[in-house]
């Protein structure tokens, strides 16, 4: 058997002729509603663990009374979810929170639209097990974060924060309303991944910081809970807090 | 070393090529043997195992993996010699994966048939154990070159490349992982070691071209298509200009629509393919490649490896 095998090698190799790459062509398919039928077997495989899903992911939690959309340096969605933080954190604390931030990559949805929000919704607008920390840093370590912030055109920060970009670094910086002061100690609610050095922001693993224990994604659910059975809706805040 | 019924598929495939001009018609008395490989592919699934929700998103009713499968069982049917390949982040995004931990992707992907896949940072999202975990699901390899994972539970569990025979041809992957320290909490990857990406191009591309005599050569990348001149980061661009005997790099990490792929020069001059197709499986990506069989150095159909839309 091994001889055979020998021997067609030989013949194989020893014919003189090779593969020539001669042509490339590429195109897409776009999977759309109306585009292909769904396979049965596949549907079939997730079925199952769809009807476990829908029953907790199809809830109601909020109503967003206008299309909420991310960007950079600012977006009425970046706005909206981090002034969510900020007074959810506030409520794990007893020290005065001066504000809260969010890496841009870690709210996974361009946009919520205008309609109904499900716990689904949020759960791919966050779908990070992060945890809520909160780090004491001074005022040049704020400089240095927001200098971070600044060289990738701006991150999600909440109200209290406003600065403006100039050359990729942070310029004007204001804290409720006050110029930034090196020395001074603000207390920031970020996400764990943040505090423990993520997104190469290396540095804050250094500084003081306090586990609240708290989902992230779990704060916002509770969020919108509490505030439908008070009928507050999701509303859109344009307001410019990074400025190019 | 072909079968009958794809040799006349073939001849007839190279002979519609010829008679459309598209070709330089060079008399021949006998037409040339023609293969073409179609190569799927998608990345940054990230867990998007139904379409997008029907309310009024950008991108409602887009994507969906059994939406895909028929797609994908379609052109398998038309076609002869089909690979389907990942280029990572099969996971997390959806609820799917917050419950079920990537057993729903990984399920699908190996019903689907995928040939191989390659390694994401996010598919660490639920620890190197979870992913660990899950590939008791899998009936494709995980090809990743350039992590080590000698000192954790993924020892032995994933392999540098694989050679895939279609058609007479012989195709080499490998695949490369993004830097993980500073985008992926370490309690999550452990003792995973990150290993220079274009040093291990170099070594496996060199491989597969020049010592098993590959006839193509994939690589599968989770750099990222490119990055800003202030990022300091190793990108799909940057391989392709710096490395050798890479034929065709499908990308993911960075999320891009490439609307054709991109050609570029290597570091000797060579033609090398970059692709990406988004994410969230909107996009299936399809590159067909086309290999004339003669004797040595000479090529008739081979054109100067222009890339276009399908006819």
């Amino acid at each position: 058997m091994r001889y055979i095998f020998i021997l067609l090698s030989i013949f194989l190799t020893s014919c003189g002729k090779q593969w020539h790459l001669a042509d490339t062509k590429a195109r897409t398919y776009r999977i759309e509603k109306a585009s292909f039928p769904v396979d049965v077997k596949a549907a079939g495989i997730i079925e199952p663990y769809k009807l476990q899903l829908d029953k907790t992911m199809n809830e109601v939690i909020s109503y967003c009374e206008q299309e909420l959309t991310k960007g950079k340096p600012s977006s009425n969605l970046t706005n909206w979810f981090t002034d969510v933080l900020l007074e959810e954190s506030q409520k794990l604390v007893t020290d005065s929170l001066d504000f809260a931030i969010q890496n841009y990559g870690g709210i996974r949805l361009p946009a919520i639209p205008k309609g109904d929000v499900t716990v689904g919704k949020i759960y791919e607008l966050m779908p990070f097990d992060n945890i809520m920390y909160i780090v004491e840093m001074k005022g040049s370590h704020v400089q240095q974060l927001f200098d971070k912030m600044a060289e990738s055109g701006g991150w999600p920060v909440s109200r209290n924060v406003y600065f403006e970009i100039a050359y990729g670094k942070a310029k004007n910086i204001k804290i409720k309303n006050v110029l930034l002061d090196n020395d001074k100690v603000y207390n920031v609610a970020l996400p764990d991944y943040i505090a423990n050095g993520g997104d190469n922001l290396t540095f804050l693993k250094e500084l003081e910081s306090h586990n609240t224990g708290a989902l992230i994604r779990d704060m916002v659910i509770n969020h919108l809970r509490e505030n439908k059975l008070r009928n507050i809706n999701i509303k859109s805040n344009t307001e410019k807090r990074i400025v190019e | 070393m072909m079968d009958r019924r794809t040799f006349i598929r073939n001849t007839t495939y190279s002979g519609l090529l010829l008679s459309t001009g598209a070709y330089p018609l060079i008399a021949s008395d006998k037409e040339p043997e023609i293969t073409r490989l179609t190569i799927l592919h998608t990345n940054d699934v990230h867990s998007r195992i139904e379409p997008f929700p029907m309310d009024g998103s950008k991108n409602e009713g887009l994507g969906g993996v059994a939406k895909r499968a028929t797609l994908i069982k379609k052109v398998r049917e038309e076609q002869e010699n089909v690979l389907l390949l990942d280029a990572g982040d099969m996971f997390q995004g959806t609820p799917y994966f917050n419950f079920f931990g990537g057993e729903v992707e990984i399920k699908l992907m190996s019903e689907l048939g995928y040939d191989a896949g390659t390694i994401g940072n996010h598919d660490f999202d639920g620890g190197i154990d979870g992913l660990n975990r899950q590939l008791v699901h899998a009936n494709f390899p995980l090809i990743v070159s350039n992590y080590n994972f000698d000192n954790t539970v993924m020892k032995g569990k994933t392999q540098p490349y694989k050679i895939f025979h279609k058609g007479g041809l012989k195709i080499g992957v490998f695949g490369l992982g993004i830097e993980l320290n500073g985008l992926v909490p370490q309690s999550l990857y452990k003792e995973t070691v990150y290993n220079d990406p274009i040093a291990a191009a170099q070594k496996w591309a060199s491989y597969l071209k020049n010592e098993e005599k590959c006839d193509y050569v994939i690589c599968l990348s989770h750099l990222g298509y490119k990055y800003g001149p202030d990022e300091n980061k190793i990108s799909d661009r940057y391989l392709a200009e710096n490395s050798e005997n890479i034929d065709l790099i499908l990308g993911g990490h960075t999320h891009t629509f490439l609307k054709e792929p991109e050609r570029m020069k290597n570091k000797v001059g060579n033609p090398v393919l970059i692709n990406q197709v988004g994410w969230a499986g909107i996009i299936l990506g399809r590159i067909d490649v086309f290999f004339e069989k003669n004797k040595k150095g000479t090529c008739i159909t081979c054109k100067n490896l222009l890339v276009g839309p399908n006819s």
